[in-house]
């Protein structure tokens, strides 16, 4: 669900004035995608979910500061990522560097890889990519945001997206043909 | 266009194809580029199929899951304050810019006064300085609060906790050697300049507080405070 920024700027408003049954339509309509943005970056439940509440719970207090100059959900995520990068802060990296410098050996290898890779295998590469990486696929496929979404969310420039999605893309293309070599 | 360029503009427009963003005239481009290139097929396939991959693996979370945990804060914590409403034009002059930044904070009366009566003495300073034509680039560092000043070399983005106070934000600010170049975005972040050289100790510094909750350095300072909004 994405409501239009009137829908939201009505609740928002009623939020302000303390309504439950707002903040509770917002979260209705919100939390899952906060959720599955934060887990895809953090990989743990409990804290995807702490995510989710701490995120909500900015939006009860201070919901003047969503001032309808992007969609409400790319504002909710970038919300959701400072709560996800103070979270992290402490911890180490817990994902492996893919090596994207491999030899490629041509377009054909593409058919293979559409035919054969599975859904295992795209889980097990994407979980290699860095949290950066694996942050602006979920953004572009997931959420299907615009370059200028994606870059707002990530506070970064537009050209930073572009080099985040080929990186990312050589590192998952690679990974699937070596897990194809292995089998 | 060479064929290597066009293959680059065909690799960095492709991902906004497959998700539906792009507009009307790029869309058209890629489709040609499609047509006269049938081998570029297979890459669109393979896209497809990770965004399809991607959107198959949603995780499960039941409505609701949650709630109850933030209701109990709603409940508990600090409640609401000011009603939300849409942003102004980045217009106005310097003393609706202080207004506006000044309303954003929840402060007693008696410290929105003193807040209001410092924040007047640097907007006369300030002034009188451009007037001046001395120490320009103070001035300009100053002015960019709201009007959308580029802040050159690198700063600090800075998210303090949602209940600090202005008064300990002005402080903070102060003990680092710090100067507001922008924010609060929509996000909450602030953007702090502080000299290059200064940078580790003042982010070392900020990290050490207990009203901050995150500080990065941004390379693009301009870049990250409008993300906010």
């Amino acid at each position: 669900m994405e409501l239009d920024n009137d829908e939201v700027f009505e609740l928002l408003r009623a939020v302000a004035k303390g309504s439950e049954d707002a903040i509770r339509t917002l979260y209705d309509g919100y939390s899952r995608r906060i959720y599955a943005f934060a887990l895809n970056r953090i990989r743990d439940a409990a804290l995807a979910e702490e995510i989710v509440v701490d995120t909500m719970h900015e939006v009860w207090k201070h919901p003047d500061r969503f001032r309808g100059e992007s969609k409400f959900s790319s504002w909710l995520l970038g919300i959701a990522r400072y709560k996800v990068l103070t979270a992290l802060r402490s911890r180490t990296p817990d994902h492996e560097e893919l090596d994207e410098e491999m030899p490629s050996d041509g377009e054909t290898a593409f058919d293979v890889l559409a035919q054969k890779q599975r859904r295992e295998g795209v889980q097990h590469c994407m979980g290699k990519l860095s949290d950066d990486h694996r942050e602006c696929l979920h953004l572009v496929f997931y959420e299907g945001y615009t370059l200028k979404e994606v870059a707002e969310v990530q506070s970064v420039p537009e050209n930073t997206v572009k080099t985040r999605l080929f990186h990312a893309r050589q590192k998952i293309r690679n990974c699937l043909r070596l897990l194809l070599e292995r089998e | 266009m060479i064929k290597d360029e066009i293959r680059q503009q065909f690799d960095d427009l492709l991902p906004w194809y497959v998700n539906g963003t792009l507009d009307e005239r790029d869309r058209q481009w890629v489709e040609r580029q499609l047509a006269d290139n049938p081998d570029w097929q297979s890459e669109l396939g393979w896209m497809h199929s990770l965004q399809a991959k991607i959107r198959e693996s949603e995780p499960a979370f039941a409505p609701g899951q949650g709630f109850d945990r933030l209701l109990a804060r709603v409940r508990h914590g600090q409640e609401v304050v000011q009603a939300p409403r849409p942003q102004p034009k980045a217009e106005g002059g310097l003393l609706a810019a202080l207004s506006a930044w000044l309303e954003r904070f929840s402060l007693t009366p008696a410290l929105a006064g003193a807040a209001a009566v410092v924040m007047v003495q640097f907007g006369v300073i300030a002034l009188l300085v451009n007037q001046q034509g001395e120490l320009k680039s103070e001035y300009e560092r100053f002015r960019s609060v709201n009007s959308g000043e580029v802040v050159t070399g690198p700063a600090l983005e800075v998210v303090f906790k949602s209940d600090a106070l202005e008064r300990e934000i002005r402080e903070t600010l102060v003990r680092i050697g710090g100067t507001l170049a922008g924010g609060p975005g929509q996000l909450g972040i602030y953007l702090v300049y502080v000299p290059e050289n200064e940078l580790s100790t003042a982010k070392a510094a900020l990290e050490g507080n207990p009203i901050v909750e995150l500080v990065t350095v941004s390379r693009n300072g301009r870049a990250a405070v409008e993300a906010g909004g």
